[in-house]
């Protein structure tokens, strides 16, 4: 069965496939995060969490990106 | 778009475009043979900076090199300047002939969505595939022909450090482009007719070719801010918003879809040129590093750690090369007391020049070893972690992560500081960061800080450890108080909201040397030119008012007193003294607002030091009386007067840079005015409530 969640519900170490953008995401977000590889359909694994309610640390194919909470919790992901 | 034709003798012009830390800078850099500055973090070019190379058959050739972009449709001031070159929209910047698309080979499932941005606008494109050799140690194999094939368009492996592999790079470029890549714009049935319409336009008007004609007007359906005729042609923006809100009402995710597409695109390209070498390593070193200076409760203190050592270096360290410095100056003034005879020359050499510019010159250690330090941060790939650790608490003040890298940059010197500002997307935060730059203490305020306390109390001038926490001290104080307006501003003037952040994590590397020294050797250069140039000049007309007109048989004081600049000081003595400033402070405080350090060599030349037989000059601050016979340099009038350069804003240049960076002279009156006032209102409550507490 697929589950799905909010990005930043991730627990550390889990690794998640970009699902869609949640009611909310302005557009500019959408098209800022898809132009930056946060497209439906990728893999991403959730590396950290910062302090105090900092961003998060994600990896993305090779690469490693930090989001705002408050950001991520516009991506819906399906557990991988 | 005809120069690029053979016998042509315009050089051909190339721009460098990449993703940022692709490694544009370093590529310039080795082909030019310019020395512009890199890092090992996203944004460090924020401007255009171009230079000539020449190829491998000894043809020049320009090249541009552009700050780093995502896409070409952001808006942060950075990445509009490359979309404004690429387009040919930036004035005196004629459209570039050719792009070199400079990817970071180790990252090409990212970096390959430019790439297709870029050749959509159909012009002649080399893709250079950079750090090809970190891509090897990560296990992945690109094959480049078959890459060159799929893109349509040549495709060359260097390593931008290394100058022998740039060859296929200058062969390639040598080859006269004047094939457009074989790649077409990436489009959708919905925007056929209004991409046809609107590059109609382009095409009569302007002369442009359908296909960048076309790509232009798709541009600037995504983003109507990124047209440069945007507001003039009625006529084509009113076909422009009707296209908009059309495309809003029936296809309202059409830009999703064509990113989509794209990056659609970017995996079948990679799934076909990229294989993994099995058996790599699972947790890379940067990982390994990570898990340490990113952990919830080490990295925070490790970023403590890390800042803190490299201001005890400053502090600590750097004192003893500065005695030498010092002592060779006071033996040059001993030398120069001796050979010239008794008289003005005498004066105005070793008063008025060693003793002011020597001032100065004493503490390009401390200048030296704080660029040290911060180059080695750059280059490291550790900026980019800090900014992750600190993006939460900036955000509790209204600024964000990005405000980080531009305000630590001021410590150094506030000018690079409010230049990097311009990675940041959000224009409040950017003017909120602009604005609170000048009160993280810069270089030219060390001299100032060092000297004061050294007057302040002989214990402290002699223990390297109580010397740095006070000056820990002082710069906590400007960097609270500078978090503090930023909240003031973002919750009053400059309120809005925070743009998406999204912070890049590049892999560290082993900082290279010769960079960081280089901009060492740049920042030493400037300094010593400074004080060779302004701070020698301001020195000798200060030497002159404060030794004109010439009063026969007056002691040395009365004489002083009676200077020009003596009589200026006695004239606005009124306004300092409940600062606890007298009139001699009063003459430096003035000539501080042209560069704050000026303040330690009017002080040097006030008090006659150039030479060894003297005390040396905090010795003789600390020591000197008024009339009165009181200390005019009490513990409390010191605290007074470094709390005023903590707020002060004394610098011409950072006025003039943020006149240029905020396109009115509004923020910069704004900043001189309420920065002086905080000062004085500061040192006003320091010097007044000691005095009430009975301190003296």
């Amino acid at each position: 069965m697929n589950t799905f969640l909010p990005l930043s519900e991730l627990k550390i170490g889990q690794w998640g496939i970009i699902d869609r953008f949640l009611e909310g995401a302005a557009s500019g977000i959408r098209v800022r995060f898809q132009e930056l590889g946060l497209t439906p359909g990728t893999l991403i694994q959730l590396m950290r969490f910062a302090p105090c309610g900092g961003p998060i640390q994600l990896r993305v194919g090779e690469a490693f990106l930090a989001l705002r909470k408050g950001e991520a919790c516009l991506l819906q992901v399906r557990l991988a | 778009m005809d120069a690029l034709q053979a016998g042509s003798t315009e050089p051909s012009t190339f721009a460098l475009v990449g993703n940022p830390n692709a490694g544009k800078t370093t590529l310039f850099n080795q082909l030019t043979g310019l020395r512009q500055k890199v890092g090992n973090y996203a944004g460090v070019t924020v401007e255009k900076k171009e230079g000539t190379c020449f190829s491998q058959h000894g043809h020049p050739l320009n090249l541009i090199d552009l700050p780093g972009v995502y896409s070409l449709a952001s808006n942060s001031p950075d990445e509009a300047i490359t979309r404004k070159v690429l387009l040919g929209h930036e004035p005196g910047t004629p459209r570039p002939h050719a792009i070199l698309a400079i990817v970071d080979a180790s990252l090409l499932d990212r970096h390959l969505y430019l790439v297709l941005r870029l050749l959509e606008l159909g012009q002649p494109t080399i893709v250079v595939l950079n750090m090809i050799d970190v891509a090897e140690n990560k296990g992945l194999k690109i094959d480049i022909s078959g890459l060159s094939h799929l893109l349509g368009t040549p495709v060359v492996a260097v390593q931008a450090t290394q100058p022998k592999s740039l060859l296929p790079l200058r062969l390639a470029m040598s080859r006269l482009l004047t094939t457009p890549p074989a790649h077409a714009l990436l489009t959708i049935d919905e925007l056929a007719e209004p991409l046809q319409a609107l590059a109609t336009y382009g095409v009569t008007h302007r002369g442009l070719s359908p296909k960048i004609a076309e790509s232009e007007a798709l541009l600037c359906l995504s983003a109507p801010a990124s047209c440069p005729f945007y507001p003039q042609n009625k006529q084509w923006v009113t076909l422009l918003e009707a296209y908009r809100s059309q495309l809003h009402t029936h296809c309202p995710h059409w830009r999703d879809t064509l990113i989509n597409r794209r990056y659609a695109q970017v995996a079948g390209i990679c799934e076909r040129t990229i294989t993994r070498a099995a058996g790599i390593p699972k947790t890379t070193l940067t990982e390994r590093i990570d898990s340490l200076a990113l952990h919830p409760l080490w990295g925070g203190l490790g970023l403590l750690l890390i800042l803190g050592v490299l201001f005890y270096i400053i502090f600590a360290v750097a004192e003893i090369p500065k005695g030498w410095i010092e002592g060779g100056l006071a033996a040059l003034g001993d030398y120069g007391e001796g050979l010239l005879p008794v008289g003005e020359l005498r004066s105005l050499v070793v008063h008025g020049i060693i003793a002011g510019v020597g001032g100065i010159l004493a503490f390009l250690p401390q200048i030296l070893l704080l660029f040290l330090g911060i180059g080695l941060l750059e280059s490291s790939g550790y900026l980019a972690r800090a900014t992750f650790i600190l993006d939460r608490p900036m955000q509790r003040v209204g600024l964000q992560g990005r405000s980080f890298i531009p305000f630590l940059s001021s410590y150094a010197c506030a000018i690079p500081g409010i230049m990097a500002t311009r990675t940041i997307e959000s224009t409040a935060d950017r003017l909120a960061t602009i604005f609170i730059a000048p009160w993280a203490s810069c270089s030219a305020r060390l001299p100032v800080y060092l000297v004061m306390l050294g007057v302040m109390s002989p214990t402290i001038n002699n223990s390297p450890f109580l010397k740095a926490t006070c000056l820990l001290g002082l710069y906590l104080l400007g960097t609270f108080s500078a978090f503090a307006m930023a909240w003031l501003l973002r919750s009053s003037l400059l309120k809005g909201e925070t743009g998406p952040t999204i912070i890049e994590l590049p892999l560290y590397r082993r900082p290279v040397l010769s960079f960081v020294l280089w901009e060492m050797w740049l920042r030493a250069k400037l300094f010593v030119v400074r004080a060779g140039t302004v701070i020698l000049g301001l020195s000798i007309v200060l030497w002159y008012a404060l030794s004109h007109p010439i009063l026969p048989d007056a002691n040395p004081a009365a004489q002083l007193a009676g200077s020009y600049a003596g009589q200026f000081g006695h004239l606005i003595e009124p306004l300092l003294s409940p600062l606890g400033f007298d009139w001699r402070i009063a003459i430096g405080l003035i000539a501080s607002f042209a560069a704050r350090e000026v303040f330690v060599s009017t002080m040097a030349i006030i008090y006659g030091v150039g030479t060894a037989t003297e005390v040396g000059l905090e010795a003789a601050l600390r020591t000197h009386t008024n009339s009165a016979g009181l200390n005019t340099f009490t513990p409390l009038v010191c605290v007074s007067l470094l709390v005023f350069f903590v707020y002060a804003m004394q610098c011409v240049s950072t006025l003039a840079i943020v006149r240029r960076e905020t396109n009115s002279w509004r923020w910069p009156i704004f900043q001189l005015i309420a920065m002086t006032a905080i000062a004085y209102l500061a040192s006003l409550i320091v010097y007044q409530g000691g005095q009430l507490l009975g301190l003296s």
